[in-house]
């Protein structure tokens, strides 16, 4: 008995003697034994890329480019509604970076906590800019939020303050980032153009939108736009891809498999042997994946190759596809199927798909050689071309832009940022003079163009954005620039497609032999031979004018004006304004709440 | 069972030397029967008031002299209601029934590390005899479970082959969710994984008082499972084989739209309704032929359901079909067997049984069945070393496999296929190609899921593996004091392994067969295998005495460790250079000649530790008490905060053994009245190291940064933590009732509790989002559940043509409700999870008062009351067949206040989602070898909103191109000639982001139902024929299982079983999920 009980003693006293309740993480990692190395800080940070950056730019919706089915900011009304939550007002991100800057200073290596603090803030302001650009003022958070933070249950802090911190990041950042071409990573000049790109944003925003907020006024963020391109202009390693075809080098540059080192500032890389994927091609060589197309107002918009407006031009509302594309800026035979159209690798012509693009203008910037990710490129998801965050042309814009809305602007400034774009495609230079004389009727009309663009340089402006929106086109930044602009009205302007004026079969390709027929309802079908389009007019298409008129694909479609005292931000879900009772809505939002 | 009473009893009788015989006046003879009319042997049969009698020999007579006159024999056995038989004057033989006492008052409960004779105990115990399970055709222990004891929910999760159902003590019990703790034999295990024939019995263990013992996982219940052990009859092996066979089939219908022309019609007209176009891009003329077609049920030769034809260019198909998508893809009979057998026996010193149990379940999968399959092997050998120590090894083996096709899961083939795939469609084009896409549509028929289904391409296979050893060493060197040591060792895996293959289709006549090739189309293979290694040992010494025949003590005290480690391997390769095997071996290179594999792991463990005690002490079996208490401690909380002391105490009085309680006693036979009081802990936090903000390296999934073939990496941190994590507690007072009448033939006990649950491990607040990141989790909640559960029993024997019929029923009944007692939400904001006062469940919404008839009313009232918070998806405005959102608090503008309890809008509490009563009901009858038993299980009211991807019950009113649409659905569809319709005028997505998704009382169910859950006939045939070939016994049975029910929501769908409107992790498993499943079988068991 005795014994028994000694071996329970024991046993029970062994068991408690070494603590066997101390166990230790086996597969995760202890943050004191992390953010030593270079190492550690550049995965911690990797993570930026990933969750940032958009990787589909392309489909980006807007009065220039559309696509089957409506985006619910095109449709407008009721179609845009207040999220309970989510709506992009998620901060998981920033309190990434907040973190990293906390946990930063336990490593040792100098040179690191420089260079990844750099790179955090840069990030900080890229984070920032889309959430300004979202939701205009919001908080501002440079630290690690505790849970009983009070900081939690703050009100907006006014975009002046926002504006400021981002410009001490990406300041910053710019002064401390390497300054090597990387495509696929931050660098000096990835910094510059992010605070080109962010300070051009506030600066119209301000000046369009008649926002005066104590601090500094829209010129400041102007002018700090222009110096920060500038920089980049004349000291920066970029510079716009060109092999001298101008007819082909804008096409190419977006389709190659890999980013142009000379153009592409910072880029995302695409990888068939990894299975990294985006769906750019087949979005408009696949009749199922959003049929796009750009509008007629954008096609129109496009020069003569000889400098002269289209819209100038005798009949050209009512001119056929194949006479209206025919000498113009070559960008246009470069961004849509035109005559005599191949596509890359190949050398069979492709007319313009009626079923694979609402409007006819049939998309073909981004699209690959049939021959890429092992000959799937065609298929959902399986584009490889890299594509771009911040591009060299965009930063010649910005810097163009900038200077023309701060006031100051002479022939050099276009020399070397417009007209650079110009002469990669053969077209003749932007002459600041005569656009200023002679401001284009089309770009400032209500029914096509901007109403609220005025000044000295008018002319010139309205170029600028003629060049920017076909330089840009597809590159997801059209929706910001109407919010800019202040030209919400823009989304409610025609969206038209290609004219047919009767009923008939019509050539798309220029070659005399037609490519599609249309048939009104009630009479036979007709025969065509293999290839060729039959489409009964108000069941396979929509015209504007019934038997026919422009292609009107969404004629059926109810749409709400854009509201401008509504819709240029977006709301703060319900319950976010339900735990933090002091942050406001944006104006004209109905989120149900009594407050 | 009944042999080892025999054996007892002659002990006591030859010790005890009570017989004794004298000269009577007359002999009087008989025999003794059970209820099956077999002989009786050694029954005890007596003269009323004397020691005069007799037992039973082996045919079950017996004579002995009785005095003359009228007298009264006293008849008993172990086990047997005795029976006090009137013999008249001149009678002389007499045939004598026993009845089986269904209370046995003296019968021994397990409770944690012990027994307690059921008379004594003082804590709130459900057992459950293995033989009300073994009739049950049910898949699992758990499934047999559910209505069998009050307070006990489970609720089942899935309809899939293998799914394991939920179980829950005594409702919410943590706003963490958390199951009560379950013990096989004393070692860890998993009710699912348990061999239904091996159960001996199963107690559950509802309060406090009694799971005290358990400390840290015991909170929310204890179920302790004791398997069945060999038995020493004569040296004699016993084997036991019980065999059966049936089908299962879908307990709601699956009876959907299969008409070509009503499918398009539909989804176009509520696509059209929404966007203006057409979902599927057929013509009028189309429609006409969809139309003429209608009524076929097969292919007519003169209209065939795919015609060709050139459109926009191009030849294309046109599809007419009449096909039923679900009954292509899916069966609605499954076969179902399931076999068991087992070998019993031993001497004095070595005991032993073996059994060993197959079960096979079919699922619905049609091309190729998904099967689901488990063995489970137990092996029990019991040993006296000598007369102070026994040692026992129990090991038991189980292993299951789920196969089936499609990818990812089951359940997520049968939810994408629930889209896309109209009844026009056919699997497949007249040239044998799939159909995949379509020129009419921009979306993937079915999502390619019956290609899956069809070429057999993806296979997906989870495999459990589940092996437990325990060995027990028990001494008692003295008389009253016993201690045991047991280890138990457990190992348990699952792998899984998942196929993809591209998959072929092709969309013109004239087109190349093309693949999808992406994702679910990709060549891959994927393979996890997650081990867990498991170690338990306790100590514990038992003592137990009595001192001067009244003051019995019983104490317990001991200690229990235990650790769980376990390990994760996963791998991935593409490019397999077979489609038909599954194997990395045959990983292959791609177009580039680059060879692509991944892998993955991981690997955590936790320990526990607690010392605990227990003492009994009753004075005369009249006054009980129990005080227990264990401390314990967790590896999951940081040291400082990972100990806890939880202690309880329990009283009882048997108010029956009191001397007043006398005159009573002719119909009350035991009185019980019970209380008591505990504390709990649970430590069960969602990771293993809460405590600890940790970093994580990971792959991205789809980000490089161009330097090399590989993924790019990541680290990140864990969301912050609080470091001071503890035990949640949870103090439970409990009063019961035990009282048996009337000879024992009815018994009640009831239950009456309420427990708090406090400092909760929640997510301390909700947070605004600019936290960025999860809240910390803390201990700051608290929650008080109040319940009551009941069970009557009645139980008899009458005869009927001169034959013993026994019966008996039962009815059960709990019910609960949990309301939030403490919680940081002052302001009482809808936007965190609960707050104060807020009873678990409630749903709010808003008031309808019907559809509008026109759309003047419509607009009339949108005039009035801006309803802009919920026009979402209102196309055209406001008009006829809508629904008419009521402004409740009459400010002319419908919404939702400051979205808090004080100022909630025009919403207010609609219902509660929780059951407010579940109860089970049974009745049996047995009678000449005939056997039947019912049972019933059902719940009182409760309600669910429809998730608004819910397809069987929302229809076209979720997402509109739904593949499975309930049929003659416009028939319930607002028009102009259909004003008395139950849903709104048509419109896409209503359901999932327009008005109907507001949650609101018109469309608001109640799931209240009631289940014929169970019924079974059997017939045994009488032993004397079957003795003749050397069987001990013989039954053929039917059993059927979930045979119907009965719900209101039945009203509004028959689409939707009330079981299946659970939550699910994605929402596309809501569009169509794995059907519940009724049993129907036949089996024979032999004893031989």
């Amino acid at each position: 008995m005795k014994r028994y009980i000694i071996i329970t003693i024991a046993l029970i006293t062994g068991l408690t003697a070494c603590d066997m309740l101390d166990t230790k993480p086996l597969s995760q990692i202890s943050p004191a034994t992390y953010f030593k190395t270079e190492t550690d800080l550049q995965l911690f940070s990797n993570t930026f890329y990933n969750n940032l950056l958009d990787k589909s730019p392309y489909d980006d919706q807007s009065d220039l480019y559309i696509q089957q089915n409506l985006s619910a900011e095109m449709i407008g009304g009721n179609r845009r509604t207040v999220p309970n939550s989510g709506g992009g007002w998620s901060w998981g991100d920033l309190r990434k970076m907040n973190t990293l800057l906390v946990y930063i200073d336990q490593s040792e290596d100098e040179a690191a906590i420089v260079k990844y603090t750099a790179l955090t803030r840069f990030f900080r302001a890229y984070f920032y800019f889309e959430k300004v650009k979202r939701f205009g003022d919001v908080p501002w958070y440079d630290k690690e939020l505790g849970s009983a933070d009070e900081d939690l249950y703050k009100p907006r802090d006014s975009r002046e303050l926002v504006m400021t911190r981002m410009i001490e990041d990406i300041d910053y950042a710019i002064e401390n980032l390497p300054s090597e071409v990387s495509t696929y990573r931050v660098n000096k000049w990835a910094a510059l153009a992010l605070k080109a790109r962010f300070c051009l944003y506030e600066g119209t925003f301000r000046k369009y939108h008649n926002l005066s907020l104590e601090g500094n006024d829209y010129s400041y963020y102007l002018q700090q736009s222009a110096t920060a391109a500038e920089k980049l202009i004349k000291e920066g390693p970029y510079s716009l891809y060109s092999t001298g075809n101008v007819n082909k080098d804008y096409l190419t540059l977006f389709a190659q498999e890999n980013a142009s080192k000379d153009e592409y500032i910072l880029a995302i890389k695409f990888d068939y042997s990894l299975g990294i994927y985006h769906n750019a091609t087949a979005h408009t060589v696949v009749a199922t994946q959003g049929r796009p197309g750009l509008t007629r107002k954008m096609v129109n918009s496009y020069l003569k190759v000889d400098g002269t407006a289209f819209t100038d031009q005798e009949g050209w509302q009512e001119a056929s596809f194949v006479d209206e594309v025919k000498d113009r800026d070559p960008r246009l035979s470069q961004s849509i199927r035109t005559p005599g159209y191949t596509r890359i690798g190949t050398t069979k012509v492709l007319a313009p798909d009626l079923t694979g693009s609402v409007t006819g203008y049939h998309p073909v910037k981004f699209v690959q050689d049939p021959t890429a990710s092992g000959g799937q490129v065609d298929r959902n998801d399986r584009s490889t071309a890299d594509l771009p965050v911040f591009r060299y042309g965009e930063v010649l814009l910005n810097y163009a832009e900038a200077k023309a809305e701060l006031g100051p602007l002479n022939q050099g400034d276009l020399d070397i940022s417009i007209n650079k774009l110009r002469e990669r495609v053969g077209m003749p230079y932007l002459n600041m003079q005569a656009a200023n004389g002679d401001p284009d009727w089309y770009l400032s009309s209500a029914e096509y163009g901007y109403t609220n663009v005025t000044g000295t340089n008018k002319g010139v402006l309205l170029e600028i954005r003629r060049e920017r929106a076909i330089e840009l086109n597809q590159e997801g930044f059209r929706f910001d620039d109407l919010v800019r602009w202040k030209a919400g009205y823009s989304i409610d302007q025609e969206i038209y497609g290609i004219y047919f004026k009767q009923p008939g079969a019509f050539d798309l390709t220029g070659d005399g032999v037609a490519d599609v027929i249309l048939y009104e309802e009630g009479t036979s079908k007709p025969t065509a031979p293999d290839g060729v389009q039959v489409l009964q007019i108000g069941q396979d298409i929509l015209l504007s004018e019934g038997d026919h008129g422009y292609i009107y694909y969404h004629k059926n479609i109810a749409r709400t004006k854009f509201s401008e005292m509504r819709d240029y931000l977006y709301p703060i879900p319900i319950n976010e304004r339900s735990l933090n009772n002091n942050l406001t809505q944006n104006p004209g939002w109905n989120d149900g709440l009594d407050f | 069972m009944r042999e080892c009473r025999l054996f007892v009893l002659l002990l006591l009788l030859i010790v005890g030397g009570g017989i004794s015989l004298s000269a009577q006046n007359r002999v009087i003879s008989g025999k003794v029967f059970d209820a099956e009319q077999e002989p009786m042997v050694g029954v005890t049969v007596q003269l009323e008031g004397t020691s005069r009698g007799t037992i039973t020999s082996e045919d079950g007579s017996f004579a002995f002299e009785v005095p003359s006159g009228e007298t009264i024999l006293n008849v008993s056995f172990v086990g047997y209601i005795t029976q006090n038989v009137k013999i008249s004057a001149n009678q002389t033989d007499i045939t004598i029934y026993m009845v089986e006492d269904a209370v046995l008052l003296e019968e021994a409960i397990v409770v944690g590390y012990g027994t307690q004779k059921r008379v004594n105990l003082t804590g709130s115990v459900s057992v459950v005899g293995g033989k009300e399970l073994e009739n049950r055709v049910a898949h699992s222990v758990t499934h047999m479970l559910q209505g069998a004891v009050p307070g006990l929910n489970v609720t089942t999760s899935s309809g899939r082959p293998g799914s394991t159902p939920a179980i829950n003590v005594r409702g919410v019990t943590s706003i963490n969710g958390a199951s009560p703790l379950v013990l096989i034999d004393g070692a860890v295990g998993d009710l699912n994984r348990v061999n239904a024939n091996d159960v001996e019995s199963i107690s559950v263990i509802k309060d406090a008082a009694a799971a005290a013992v358990y400390g840290a996982r015991a909170a929310f219940g204890v179920i302790l499972v004791t398997t069945k052990s060999g038995s020493a009859i004569d040296g004699k092996a016993m084997v036991r084989y019980s065999s059966r066979i049936g089908w299962e089939e879908s307990t709601t219908s699956t009876d959907y739209e299969n008409r070509g022309y009503w499918s398009v019609y539909t989804v176009n007209k509520f696509w059209n309704a929404d966007s203006g176009t057409l979902y599927f891009n057929y013509t009028d003329q189309d429609m006409q032929q969809l139309l003429a077609r209608v009524n076929d049920k097969t292919e007519h030769p003169d209209r065939p359901w795919v015609v060709e034809d050139v459109r926009n260019g191009r030849n294309q198909w046109v599809y007419y079909g009449n096909n039923d998508w679900w009954d292509m893809m899916y069966r609605a009979k499954r076969p179902v067997q399931k076999h068991s057998v087992s070998l019993n026996g031993g001497s004095k010193d070595v005991k032993y049984l073996v059994s060993g149990a197959y079960d096979k379940q079919e699922g619905i999968q049609r091309q190729q069945p998904d099967i689901f399959e488990k063995y489970n092997l137990r092996s029990k050998i019991d040993f006296n070393i000598n007369k102070w120590a026994t040692l026992s090894n129990n090991s038991s083996f189980y292993t299951s496999k789920y196969t089936s096709l499609g990818d990812g899961s089951v359940d997520n083939t049968i939810g994408y296929s629930a889209r896309h795939a109209l009844a026009n469609i056919p699997m497949k084009n007249p040239d044998d190609s799939w159909v995949y896409g379509t020129p009419y549509s921009s979306y993937k028929v079915a999502n390619g899921r019956h290609i899956m289904l069809g070429e057999g391409s993806h296979r997906l296979a989870n495999i459990a593996t589940d092996f437990s050893n325990t060995s027990r060493l028990t001494i008692t060197p003295m008389k009253v004091l016993s201690v045991t040591a047991d280890f138990t060792y457990r190992l348990y895996q699952t792998r899984n392994v998942s196929r993809s293959n591209p998959l072929p289709y092709r969309e013109y006549p004239d087109a190349a067969m093309a693949y999808y090739s992406t994702g679910a189309g990709d060549n891959r293979l994927d393979e996890y295998v997650n081990t867990r290694n498991y170690y338990s040992t306790n100590i514990f010494a038992t003592y137990n005495d009595t001192f001067n025949d009244v003051h019995n003590l019983k104490g317990v005290v001991g200690l229990n460790y235990e650790t769980l480690k376990l390990k994760n391997l996963s791998a991935w390769g593409r490019n397999l250079a077979s489609a038909e095997l599954d194997d990395l071996d045959l990983v292959g290179q791609d177009a580039e000649g680059n060879t692509l594999t991944g892998v993955g792991g991981g690997q955590n463990e936790y320990a526990l530790m607690g010392y605990f005690g227990r003492i009994n002490y009753d004075y005369d079996g009249r006054y009980l008490f129990e005080v227990s208490g264990r401390y314990d401690g967790t590896s999951r909380f940081a040291a400082g905060h990972r100990w806890g002391w939880f202690p309880s105490m329990s009283a009882g009085w048997r108010i029956s053994e009191e001397a007043f309680f006398e005159p009573a006693r002719e119909y009350v036979d035991n009185l019980k009245l019970r209380g008591s009081y505990g504390s709990l802990g649970n430590q069960n936090v969602s990771s293993y190291y809460a405590y600890l903000r940790l970093i994580s390296l990971n792959d991205f999934a789809g980000y490089t940064f161009g330097d090399g073939s590989a993924m790019g990496k990541y680290s990140t941190i864990g969301a912050p933590v609080a470091s001071d994590l503890t035990w949640e507690t949870s103090k439970q007072w409990n009063v019961g009732l035990d009282v048996t009448f009337l000879n024992n033939r009815l018994k009640f006990v009831g239950d009456a509790y309420i427990r708090d649950t406090e400092d909760m491990l929640t997510d301390g607040i909700a947070l605004p989002g600019v936290y960025g990141a999860s809240p910390p989790k803390m201990n700051t909640a608290d929650l008080r559940t109040k319940g009551y559960e009941f069970s009557i029993n009645w139980r008899d024997q009458v005869m009927l043509a001169s034959k013993p019929l026994e019966y008996g029923f039962g009815f059960n009944i709990s019910d609960y409700s949990s309301v939030i007692t403490k919680y940081d939400n002052p302001e009482k904001s809808f936007a965190k999870a609960y707050y104060e006062g807020m009873r678990i469940g409630e749903i709010w919404g808003f008031e309808t008062d019907g559809l509008f008839q026109s759309r003047e009313e419509a607009q009339a009232y949108a005039q009035e009351v801006d309803l802009s918070y919920i026009n979402n998806r209102i196309t055209g405005g406001w008009q006829g067949g809508d629904l008419k959102f009521r402004d409740t608090d009459g400010n002319n503008i419908l919404g939702i206040g400051s979205n808090t309890v004080d100022d909630p809008g025009d919403r207010k509490i609609l219902g509660n989602s929780l059951p407010s009563l579940s109860y089970g009901f049974n009745a049996n009858v047995r009678w000449q070898g005939i056997d039947i038993a019912a049972f019933f299980q059902g719940t009182g009211n409760h309600h669910w909103y429809p998730h608004g991807q819910m397809m069987n019950f929302w229809g076209p009113y979720s997402y509109p191109y739904l593949s499975y649409m309930p049929k003659n659905f416009l028939d319930k569809v607002w028009a102009e000639d259909n004003r008395d319709a139950y849903f709104t005028r048509p419109m896409a997505y209503s359901a999932t982001s327009g008005p109907m998704s507001k949650v609101n009382d018109r469309y608001l169910q109640n799931l209240r139902y009631l289940r014929f859950k169970n019924l079974t006939v059997g017939y045994t045939i009488p032993s004397n024929l079957t003795k003749k070939i050397k069987l001990d016994m013989v039954r053929f049975y039917f059993s059927g299982e979930n045979l119907c029910y009965w719900s209101p929501v039945k009203e509004n769908s028959e689409y939707v079983d009330p079981e299946a409107v659970i939550d699910r992790s994605n929402d596309v498993y809501q569009n169509a999920f794995y059907p519940w499943a009724k049993t129907f079988m036949f089996g024979i068991d032999l004893t031989f």
